[in-house]
């Protein structure tokens, strides 16, 4: 079982016209699996590699409930 | 049972051509290129269209491709292919083709593709997009990344972080495909495109421009294979097939070992052990461009330079015209075309420059080229070897 932390191993900026940017990532976690997400409530350029991120579960366009991430605090 | 080993130069390639490109008639269909590409290559060889018994073709667009190519073409062939892996299919197919002569299983091997790639999304409603064949998938889907194009800015994301490659790397690589491209009178862009405006371009996802993504265009080609001994008696000097490897590193960009380093490392190592050369007896190299990156790490993968080089050495100019190493000589998949699958186009280039027959961008004494495929996103690479009857 994943404890939900990890490292953001390699990333790329959208910027969609008229809306809020955002980075789609591949994420290293703790327990030695890499999965892709998207980095949540902050602009794209908040994120970088090598940034701690932790999972927040949301819902996808679909309804679906999927492993999205959010910056680990400080 | 004996072991099967492909053997250098036992089969040549001795027809190639491309159908229309770029937009082409309307109403014309995917098989209609790749039937027209077929005519022409066949034509180029001084071979009659009735002597082909081995069929491969591939396409996002065709279903069941080689069958469909031998229906348009009145053709039975005896032995026959459709498999899709990607854009690399068409390097794989090489493999396979020479595999088969050498068996026996057909005489006269014909590859074909053709899209209307570009028709096809401007017809669509809405802005034009590429034909999909991507479905959801929920690994990938709900996070919003642009595929493939995402999973290669992934890639170059991760190379920039560990060796330093910058943007303005990428842009030496999409400028140099353009003045290559303004050598090439078939080639979709006739624009100059210098460093400054290659950076400047609006980002669609980091970090690639437009100008780090390949044109999305109609075409199509073909190439005829037929056993090195018949070949010796065709119209066109025989380009043969020296070597051939295949490389398999992932599937989805996420499982991608490491996304600095590509299966073209097996698939280059395969194909340089067969053809008995090394990177540093290549004259002329062809690969495949979707995007900026592809170009920095095949470079590397390939033996041309250093892993984590790839940066420096397309810098100032040393693989556009009059630099160091020719790549890309058509003007790529950035500037010359890229009908939806881009692997045939490499092949007829390589063929094209070890004959002689590029005018202003033919690479002077040209004996060796390497054609090397990509499919999917950096998941599936395939090399082939190409050379002259000085190479035999």
């Amino acid at each position: 079982v994943s404890e939900g932390n990890g490292t953001i191993y390699a990333q790329t900026n959208l910027y969609p016209r008229g809306e809020t940017s955002y980075a789609v990532v591949l994420v290293d976690m703790d327990e030695g699996f890499r999965l892709m997400s998207r980095i949540m409530d902050v602009e794209a350029d908040a994120v970088s590699i090598g940034a701690r991120v932790k999972l927040s579960v949301r819902k996808g366009e679909n309804g679906d409930a999927c492993p999205f991430f959010v910056l680990a605090a400080k | 049972m004996s072991k099967f080993e492909l053997n250098r130069a036992a089969v040549a390639i001795v027809g190639a051509a491309e159908s229309d490109l770029g937009l082409v008639t309307p109403g014309l269909t995917p098989v209609d290129l790749m039937a027209q590409a077929s005519v022409r290559a066949l034509a180029d060889a001084g071979i009659k269209l009735e002597e082909v018994d081995g069929i491969f073709a591939s396409g996002v667009q065709t279903r069941m491709a080689s069958i469909a190519l031998a229906e348009y073409l009145k053709l039975k062939p005896r032995y026959h292919n459709a498999s899709f892996s990607g854009g690399s299919v068409f390097e794989t197919m090489v493999g396979d083709a020479v595999a088969a002569i050498q068996a026996g299983l057909c005489s006269v091997a014909l590859i074909a593709y053709g899209s209307t790639q570009r028709s096809a999304s401007m017809a669509s409603d809405g802005p034009a997009r590429l034909v999909g064949i991507r479905t959801y998938d929920p690994f990938t889907t709900p996070y919003g990344g642009r595929l493939p194009l995402s999973a290669y800015a992934l890639a170059a994301s991760r190379h920039m972080h560990e060796y330093g490659t910058t943007r303005r790397h990428l842009a030496e690589v999409a400028v140099a495909a353009r003045q290559w491209a303004l050598l090439n009178p078939v080639a979709w862009e006739k624009e100059t495109l210098t460093i400054e405006q290659a950076l400047a371009a609006r980002i669609v996802s980091s970090p690639f421009s437009a100008r780090d993504c390949c044109l999305v265009t109609d075409g199509g080609g073909a190439v005829v294979l037929v056993s090195a001994e018949r070949a010796k008696s065709l119209r066109r000097p025989p380009v043969y097939v020296l070597g051939v490897g295949d490389g398999v590193s992932h599937f989805e960009i996420h499982s991608m070992p490491d996304l600095t380093v590509t299966a073209a490392v097996e698939s280059g190592r395969s194909a340089y052990a067969m053809a008995k050369l090394s990177a540093a007896e290549v004259d002329v190299v062809e690969l495949y461009d979707a995007f900026s990156i592809n170009t920095i790490l095949f470079l590397e993968d390939l033996g041309f330079c250093e892993k984590g080089e790839g940066g420096a050495f397309v810098s100032d100019g040393n693989i556009a015209p009059g630099g160091g190493l020719p790549v890309n000589t058509n003007g790529g998949g950035l500037s010359y075309g890229h009908p939806g699958l881009y692997g045939l186009q490499l092949l007829i280039e390589a063929v094209r420059q070890v004959r002689g027959d590029c005018g202003k961008r033919q690479v002077a004494d040209c004996d060796v080229a390497i054609a090397h495929g990509n499919g999917g996103t950096l998941s599936s690479q395939s090399t082939v070897i190409l050379g002259s009857a000085a190479t035999v």
